[in-house]
């Protein structure tokens, strides 16, 4: 068959349609935000319209009013050409199904929700893909309104969450324009959120600081000093401590926000310049158990699949995790995947979103006592185990079979069955059962996982018990299974990479390991003098701990917010004698510092992030640094004004060190990902290409270790001091503590934060539960 | 039409029939002899449709009967496609322009240079032309039959009683 797609009848019938389209389109091109960015204009030249013979004072819809309620974008209904390209946009990549063709015949028209509904009022999540499909000015950014149509692009990586979506950065001259998700992007696959995609205004928020400040004391008021005098300051004042206190008084903190060359940087600074092992990062609160569990249990600190692996799973088990809201792009693609017919299972305390949702319901919800993760997830176990679920071939050629027998013999005691422990998690037990059931045999098996399961006591455990039931079941290393930690932060998993804890250095090798100690203490500089690695970050230090540091030096995080007990952590910075504070802006933590260094944003810097797959992606500089310099060069002029003298000129020389120094690092290249666009690691002899999927043949560790996870009852209990039971969730439009998001027009959907009670809060008997956002 | 109908209700002459629904074909008397069957029809640029029969008297205005298909496929129109959601209401608002002698249009100060060309009047062979091109829009691209036979009753009324639509 031959098919033509230009025949003169062809062409006719297009002009044909084209002059329908233009009888009932405003004829203002030259004024309109789309000009020269319009596929209605485009194909009206290409059709070569050049008569619209109806003429123009028939029926049409040029009065309709413009709808401005959405702060990020319009909707102008007279420019509608009712292609339905947003509404099939929403349904079919976002998943939200908030627009709709309202009416029919010629009134028909693209409606946001409900008869009376505006574009905010309405359900729709501003993810932005109505705007990105839309053919012509009807859903356009308000940007590009006001500053005109961009000039040229830069692909660059999100800042915000750990999905890692890849976007265009449109720009008109020095100026951003908008953020358009790069179709190409392997992480998002061209789709985006409300964040990414337009809370980047705080990039130019007034609030950023862009000079550096010192004072001698922290009831002194700031004072603005140049970059020279502040650096001085700082050296002088770091090596007065160390000299008075010794290498162990001082720290630093490395930044999930930034790139992988400036954390490494950071936590070289660190072990080379401060001669300490005191490096931390925010995962000691957020994912660190996920390090150490996967760790421990396969053998590598990081989730097993890519984000595409989700398109091939059958059952999803999302234990702790809001994915719509904490990482909403990949659950546009799981809530597609669920649209297909996948089963899904949530083990959380609250009737999240994917719970119940337009087109999606979970098989099962178990909803379960905070704090009882392990109970739940052994409970499971003790149902494969007893009813003979358990992938037993796989097992005994992929892991250590006398461990499991171990194992299975401890789930399988009665003490662990659903019923049993119902008292403990309040999940019925029959739900419990169905849903272990179902995981076990129902296809490929996938569990995502938040800080619903690792920002808990027994978090470990968890993340084990996570791996043992994966593992058990045989939902290792292929497509459509798996065990994947959601990442919080857009660097998180790279911050860990870079060995930013005091016991590893880049690529999880532990300082007193015997892997290549030479280059180690060579290149880092780690001090292998100190024998027992300190930690740095407030949160694990008791007060007596936190009291030996006397100068500590954080970047990109506002540990004062984000920490828990704000307390601890305000009487440790207050009990300090130089606190550096590197960030963006005046945060709460710098209400303790003694020195204030200004920070760049991502779009002010090159580097790599690494998200959540593993995923080792290009930022690219895409405006100069608004405060003079990215911050790895300001890390480096600290390091040079204590005499380390480095000499870096561009981060891709800092990533040819981490490549060097780190077996999982060794084929990542900056011309590589500038090539390839991604790499996930490990990239190395053994995979040159990287990983999408690991554990395919065999355990990164040798035999896949089945850990007996013992529940242990949190002693965080409810009490007449503290009578409620609260627990930290999800917000779309807000991001971490808000330092970046509460600085956008975002504030509109959530303006501030709310404890939620569950309504029917019994007054007296169980515990209470209040949620509230972190 | 005379032998088992009895011939129109007011007594008078037959005019025209439409078979197969309001998207049908006008037959004229002169085509009575038509085979009652899918290619004869076809062949003559009619449907059977649904097999009704709606007969018209020598009162009937085929000028205003090819606007009500317009009419009709405006009103029934889910608007999906183009040809018919767009098409349908131009079409109603062009019949009335051929049968209204051709006015000229009011002209918009507001208009592309990329798009168009200013607006001028239309004589009633070019107006007649659009109509014909309209129809042949709406019969190939629209997507389903509404749009897609709303040419039939709209052109065979202009084939068969073209005096009917000048006024």
């Amino acid at each position: 068959m031959v098919v033509h797609t230009q025949t003169p009848r062809l062409e006719k019938l297009r002009r044909g349609v084209m002059e329908l389209y233009i009888s009932d389109h405003p004829l203002d091109c030259l004024t309109c935000a789309a000009n020269n960015d319009c596929e209605l204009q485009d194909t009206a030249a290409e059709v070569g319209l050049r008569d619209v013979r109806y003429g123009y004072d028939g029926a049409n819809h040029l009065g309709a009013a413009i709808d401005t309620s959405n702060p990020y974008f319009d909707f102008d209904p007279s420019k509608c050409i009712a292609c339905s390209r947003c509404v099939r946009a929403c349904d079919e990549v976002q998943g939200t199904l908030a627009l709709t063709i309202d009416g029919r015949g010629f009134a028909s028209m693209v409606s946001a929700g409900q008869t009376g509904d505006d574009f905010l009022s309405s359900e729709c999540v501003s993810c932005g893909a109505c705007v990105q499909a839309c053919p012509t000015a009807t859903l356009q950014e308000k940007a590009v309104k006001e500053i005109g149509k961009p000039e040229r692009a830069v692909v660059t990586t999100c800042a915000y969450c750990g999905v890692g979506c890849t976007f265009r950065a449109e720009m008109r001259g020095e100026q951003l324009v908008r953020m358009v998700p790069w179709k190409d992007g392997k992480a998002n696959r061209g789709h985006s959120c409300v964040k990414g995609r337009f809370a980047w205004g705080y990039a130019n928020h007034r609030d950023r600081i862009l000079t550096p400040m010192i004072r001698e004391s922290i009831d002194q008021p700031w004072r603005e000093v140049s970059w020279d005098e502040a650096l001085g300051f700082t050296a002088g004042r770091l090596g007065a401590i160390k000299a008075q206190h010794g290498a162990r008084a001082l720290g630093g903190i490395t930044s999930s926000r930034c790139t992988n060359e400036e954390t490494f940087l950071v936590q070289k600074l660190v072990r080379a310049g401060f001669g300490s092992n005191n490096v931390d990062t925010c995962a000691r609160v957020c994912h660190s158990p996920t390090g150490y569990g996967l760790s421990k249990t396969f053998g590598t600190s990081a989730g097993t699949q890519d984000f595409d692996s989700v398109m091939h799973a059958d059952v999803i088990l999302v234990i702790g995790a809001n994915p719509t809201d904490g990482h909403p792009v990949f659950a546009s693609r799981m809530k597609r995947r669920l649209r297909q017919g996948a089963k899904l299972i949530v083990i959380d305390p609250r009737r999240i979103d994917l719970v119940r949702s337009p087109h999606i319901a979970a098989a099962h919800h178990l909803p379960l006592q905070p704090g009882t993760n392990v109970a739940v997830l052994t409970a499971m176990a003790h149902v494969i185990v007893t009813e003979g679920l358990a992938d037993e071939a796989f097992i005994r050629e992929r892991c250590d079979w006398d461990e499991y027998q171990d194992w299975a013999r401890f789930v399988a005691e009665e003490r662990h069955s659903p019923e049993t422990l119902e008292a403990v998690t309040r999940v019925p037990a029959h739900d419990l059962r169905e849903a272990a059931r179902l995981y076990a045999t129902g296809g490929n098996g996938a569990i995502y996982y938040g800080l619903g399961v690792t920002e808990h006591s027994q978090g470990s455990s968890t993340v084990m018990a996570i791996a043992n039931l994966a593992m058990a079941t045989g939902n290792i290393g292929r497509p459509g299974v798996g065990v994947n930690p959601l990442r919080g932060q857009n660097n998180v998993q790279g911050a860990c990479d870079m060995g930013s804890f005091p016991h590893e250095l880049s690529g999880y090798r532990h300082i007193s390991g015997s892997a290549k100690p030479a280059r180690c203490s060579n290149r880092t500089g780690a001090s292998r003098s100190i024998p027992n690695p300190a930690c740095a970050s407030p949160t694990c230090s008791t007060p007596r701990s936190m009291a030996s540091f006397r100068a500590i030096y954080i970047q990109g995080e506002d540990i004062l917010q984000s920490d828990p007990n704000t307390h601890h952590v305000a009487a440790g910075l207050k009990a300090m004698d130089c606190v550096i504070v590197h960030d963006l802006f005046l945060n709460e933590t710098a209400n303790y510092a003694h020195v204030f260094l200004p920070g760049s944003t991502f779009l002010e810097k090159d580097g790599t992030f690494t998200n959540a797959e593993r995923r080792i992606q290009l930022v690219r500089k895409v405006m100069e640094p608004a405060n003079g310099y990215a911050d790895w060069e300001v890390t480096q002029a600290l390091a040079n004004a204590m005499g380390l003298g480095w000499n870096y000129t561009h981060p891709s020389e800092i990533m040819d060190e981490i490549a060097r120094l780190t077996p999982s690092f060794a084929g990542v290249s900056h011309a590589r990902l500038e090539a390839e666009g991604s790499l996930q690691w490990p990239v190395n002899e053994a995979h040159p290409d990287g990983s999408p999927i690991m554990h395919v043949d065999g355990f990164v560790r040798g035999k896949g270790k089945f850990v007996v996870t013992d529940y242990v009852p949190t002693d965080e209990k409810t009490g007449p001091r503290f009578p409620l039971l609260l627990t930290t969730g999800r917000i779309l439009s807000q991001y971490n503590v808000g330092a970046q998001t509460r600085r956008t027009a975002n504030t509109v959907w959530h303006p501030e934060d709310l404890l939620e009670i569950h309504p029917p809060m019994p007054r007296t008997g169980a515990s209470r539960m209040v949620t509230g956002c972190a | 039409m005379n032998a088992i109908g009895g011939g129109t209700a007011s007594g008078r002459p037959v005019k025209a029939v439409q078979v197969g629904g309001p998207l049908g074909a006008y037959i004229p008397p002169s085509q009575f002899d038509l085979p009652f069957d899918y290619d004869a029809y076809a062949a003559a640029d009619a449907l059977i449709g649904h097999g009704g029969i709606v007969v018209f008297d020598d009162s009937a205005d085929m000028g205003a009967m090819a606007r009500f298909a317009f009419q009709f496929c405006a009103a029934e129109s889910c608007g999906k496609c183009t040809p018919c959601r767009i098409g349908s209401t131009r079409g109603v608002k062009l019949v009335d322009r051929i049968r209204g002698g051709g006015k000229p249009r009011p002209t918009r100060s507001k208009r592309c240079p990329r798009c168009t060309t200013p607006a001028r009047p239309r004589s009633r062979a070019e107006d007649l032309q659009l109509l014909e091109d309209l129809c042949e829009t709406m019969q190939l691209g629209s997507l389903c039959a509404l749009g897609g036979f709303t040419p039939y009753p709209v052109r065979s009324a202009l084939k068969h009683w073209p005096e009917d639509f000048e006024r």
